[in-house]
């Protein structure tokens, strides 16, 4: 499979161990790459230096076999890009900042920019300072996607858009994937990367950590669960359940962790008079620093 | 006392600039002093008869002097004449910029739900607005009053801190004015526009009421009526404390309405919004051609702020232009003046070079460095990340920036030279097509060398870079108008940019400041443009 994204060595040392170290990592054309990690981890450096925003300390970044500093006008004629943080338009309407971004690109398709503005439910009538935050994001996605890019790199998509608007991201993004694209996205919602993601590339305080293919995800799904008995929970059965760990009792009340499914621990319960459970994802740094705490980081990878 | 803390900060650039440029201004018509007057009796009573005259024609500007044959009335009626345009410059942008300006950043939220209430906020912002112009004039009093104490004529201590407080008491008023203003409109850019028409309207109120009957009947809305009435340092001049106090007053409480209309408005929104009005909703985008223009795209974006230019200057170019036949006669009969104008032809013709022409490259380098501002948040807000996440190059960008700029500074300075034109055509004064174009083409550069300048200094230290840039160009323009008048060594006008543009309007190209200018803006672009292209961009 043709590489869309190269990276080798890629460092950006801004001192005091803050930046990117040494990112080897591939990803395939065609593929859907989530960039997990919690804030500060290093994501959107990585993709400030893969857009040519900032320029690495060491190390190299090629999209489509384009060197991303040398030649990153070229790189972004393929790529579509929605920066992490939206920038001030101030008082220019929406109309008149998709036809400015898209003049820079030799031309806009207008049907193609009425489309995704209906699917997403702007008003490009309004000014930029008006717009709330949501619909300041739906913008973005509108100039990422607006000129069918063969790659797009986004950072934190869905913050901010509801879960309509989600759903709406997600079908832009399949039918981009449909038409050939390649889709680079950083996130630090788990379930969010499980939901779109071929594969998923996790750093962490600016070094790769690992890089998953989608089942493998599954081993990185923790759940805190707290279970409310009628009388004394069963904690032998419970103990015994694959996935089941860290169980503490305080009296009717277990609280546990469960990796992977949930199958093993509801059949330790059924029937056991079960009162109220209660389960919550954890953050990821607390997920990772349960997974990787010892780990050294991932030397070479590649998908 | 965070939120005050953080007020005084803010007004950190404003308090050096004003303080720098009142006193820098206060001292040096101190230390001028003696050389404009004359060493005899006769012609210190011919200087003041001369400036009386000037006076009356400058009076809808500064009030009439009092004794311009002393320092002590000469440094009131030049230097603390003109005061309230610099000081009431800081309070409209700092009274359109406190609160709405803060609304405009975010902040607002932030602190008002960290649980600061709007009245401590407004009573906060504008406390710490009150000391910095405090400071500001403090120093500037110090200055004006060494630079006398230099010349062994110091200046007389309680007409001094009169005029200190009344000026803060009118700036006062000018911020609370600006503050109370921008509660109606819905973003600081209109507030500082709507804010800058009301202060001018009052500030012109006063200035024609001076010698016309109508207005002088509605003098006393305008702050800058009661500012006129005391002038402490003039002998035989008056202090007006009660005038003082009651502008004090109209200010705490003008304040306090903003304070309340600031509690009863929705953020992001002014005390009286329009009726919404129901109209389809826009999913296409603008079909207008010049956003896809390259640098005309730029030009439409910052078209209203590109025309307050255009018309000021127009206005200005009026305002000197129109002065030039009165300021002429002053030169003929003044020796210290004629050093201006020596050996540049028609006398007219001469002042209007000398004394407009010479203001101009400082009015296109001011909006170079409100460009440069520009360039600078449009990388700090991320609109440059934008711009260059699309397939165009730095070098583009970089270019374009300067293209518009020069754009935008040959329409303001044809608007001005046109303005110029017609006025001293109207006064009999012919300054012809040739030189008056010749004189409008060498300007342009002036502003491509502060943007380069900026552009070169962005890449090394952004923060400081409009600071350094306002104040190089202030220093220069009094370099180039005091150096003469006080003989001072060639090599110290030089330090200045201004000395290059010559005096093309009477005597032609400056070739050697022609070429030096070229050989600065070549030197900044390119060093500008290597710096934008190995720099990180961004946050």
């Amino acid at each position: 499979m043709t590489a869309a994204i190269t990276t080798r060595g890629l460092t950006k040392d801004y001192g005091m161990q803050r930046g990117l170290f040494d990112l080897d990592m591939e990803v395939g054309a065609g593929e859907v790459f989530g960039f997990l990690g919690p804030n500060g981890a290093g994501k959107t450096t990585t993709i400030r230096l893969l857009m040519g925003m900032i320029f690495p300390t060491r190390g190299s970044a090629q999209i489509f076999g384009l060197d991303c500093q040398q030649e990153a006008v070229a790189v972004k004629t393929k790529v579509g890009y929605l920066p992490g943080e939206l920038p001030q338009f101030g008082g220019l309407r929406g109309s008149e900042i998709v036809a400015y971004l898209g003049g820079l690109r030799g031309g806009v398709d207008s049907t193609r920019v009425r489309a995704i503005t209906q699917r997403l439910e702007l008003d490009l009538g309004r000014r930029y300072r008006e717009y709330s935050r949501g619909n300041k994001q739906k913008l973005g996605l509108l100039v990422a996607f607006m000129h069918r890019p063969s790659l797009l790199i986004l950072d934190e998509p869905t913050a901010s858009l509801d879960p309509l608007n989600q759903q709406t991201f997600y079908d832009l993004l399949r039918e981009s994937r449909q038409d050939g694209a390649t889709v680079f996205l950083s996130s630090h919602v788990l379930s969010e990367v499980e939901h779109v993601c071929d594969h998923v590339g996790i750093i962490r305080r600016g070094r790769l950590v690992s890089i998953a293919g989608l089942d493998e995800l599954h081993h990185l799904r923790i759940h805190h669960v707290e279970i409310e008995f009628a009388g004394a929970p069963p904690l032998d059965a419970i103990k015994g359940a694959e996935g089941v760990t860290d169980v503490r009792v305080d009296g009717s009340r277990l609280r546990c962790n469960v990796r992977g499914g949930f199958e093993p621990l509801l059949t330790a319960i059924a029937g056991r008079g079960v009162l109220n459970l209660v389960s919550e994802e954890p953050s990821l740094e607390e997920l990772f620093l349960s997974y990787y705490r010892d780990e050294p980081p991932l030397e070479s990878a590649a998908t | 006392m965070t939120v005050l803390r953080i007020g005084l900060r803010f007004h950190r650039t404003g308090l050096i600039s004003t303080a720098a440029l009142g006193g820098f201004s206060g001292m040096l018509q101190s230390l001028g002093f003696q050389a404009v007057v004359g060493n005899s009796e006769a012609a210190r009573q011919q200087f003041g008869f001369q400036m009386q005259v000037l006076g009356r024609q400058l009076s809808y500007l500064v009030p009439l002097p009092v004794h311009p044959e002393t320092l002590a009335g000469y440094v009131q009626w030049r230097a603390f004449g003109f005061f309230p345009v610099f000081f009431g410059f800081w309070a409209l942008m700092a009274g359109s910029g406190v609160i709405r300006g803060d609304e405009d950043r975010g902040l607002l939220e932030l602190w008002l739900a960290s649980g600061t209430s709007r009245a401590r906020l407004t009573a906060a912002r504008a406390g710490a607005f009150v000391i910095a112009v405090a400071v500001a004039i403090l120093i500037v009093l110090l200055l004006t009053g060494l630079g006398a104490t230099i010349v062994g004529s110091p200046l007389p201590i309680q007409g001094l801190l009169a005029d200190g407080a009344a000026l803060l008491a009118t700036t006062s008023a000018c911020f609370a004015i600006a503050l109370l203003v921008a509660q109606f409109a819905d973003s600081r850019r209109v507030a500082a526009g709507v804010g800058a028409i009301a202060l001018l309207g009052l500030f012109l109120l006063n200035s024609l009421g001076r010698t016309l009957q109508g207005p002088d009947r509605f003098r006393g809305v305008s702050p800058f009526y009661y500012y006129d009435r005391t002038n402490g340092l003039s002998p035989g001049g008056q202090i007006e404390w009660a005038s003082i106090l009651g502008l004090s007053v109209a200010a705490v409480a003008l304040i306090a309405l903003a304070g309340v209309a600031f509690a009863r408005r929705d953020l992001g929104a002014g005390l009286v919004r329009p009726r919404p009005t129901v109209r389809a909703g826009v999913t296409e985008p603008s079909r207008n051609p010049l956003l896809r223009l390259p640098v005309l795209a730029t030009i439409y974006e910052q078209r209203v702020g590109l025309i307050a230019w255009m018309v000021s200057t127009a206005l200005l170019a009026l305002f000197m232009t129109s002065l030039a036949k009165s300021v002429a006669d002053l030169v003929s009969h003044i020796p210290i003046f004629r050093a201006y104008v020596s050996g540049q032809g028609d006398l007219n013709r001469a002042v209007i070079s000398v004394f407009w022409f010479a203001m101009m490259p400082l009015v296109l380098a001011v909006f170079a460095v409100t460009q440069v501002s520009r360039w600078t948040t449009d990388d700090t807000e991320g609109r440059l990340e934008m711009v260059l996440s699309a397939p165009v190059s730095r070098w583009r960008v970089a270019l374009e920036r300067e293209g518009a700029l020069l754009l935008a500074t040959t329409l303001i300075a044809v608007v001005g030279s046109i303005v110029t034109f017609w006025a001293a055509d109207a006064q009999g004064i012919s300054l012809g097509v040739g030189p008056i174009v010749l004189a409008t083409a060498l300007l342009l550069p002036f502003g491509l060398a502060f943007g380069a300048l900026g552009a070169a200094l962005a890449g090394w230290i952004p923060r400081a870079t409009v600071l350094l840039l306002s104040g190089y160009a202030v220093a220069s323009y009094f370099l180039t108008q005091f150096a003469p008048l006080f003989r001072w060594p060639r090599w110290v006008e030089n330090l200045g940019i201004f000395y290059l543009y010559g005096t093309p309007l009477t005597t032609g190209v400056y070739w050697t400041g022609f070429w030096i200018l070229m050989a600065v803006i070549g030197v900044a672009m390119t060093v500008g443009l290597l710096s934008f292209q190995r720099r990180d961009i961004g946050r």
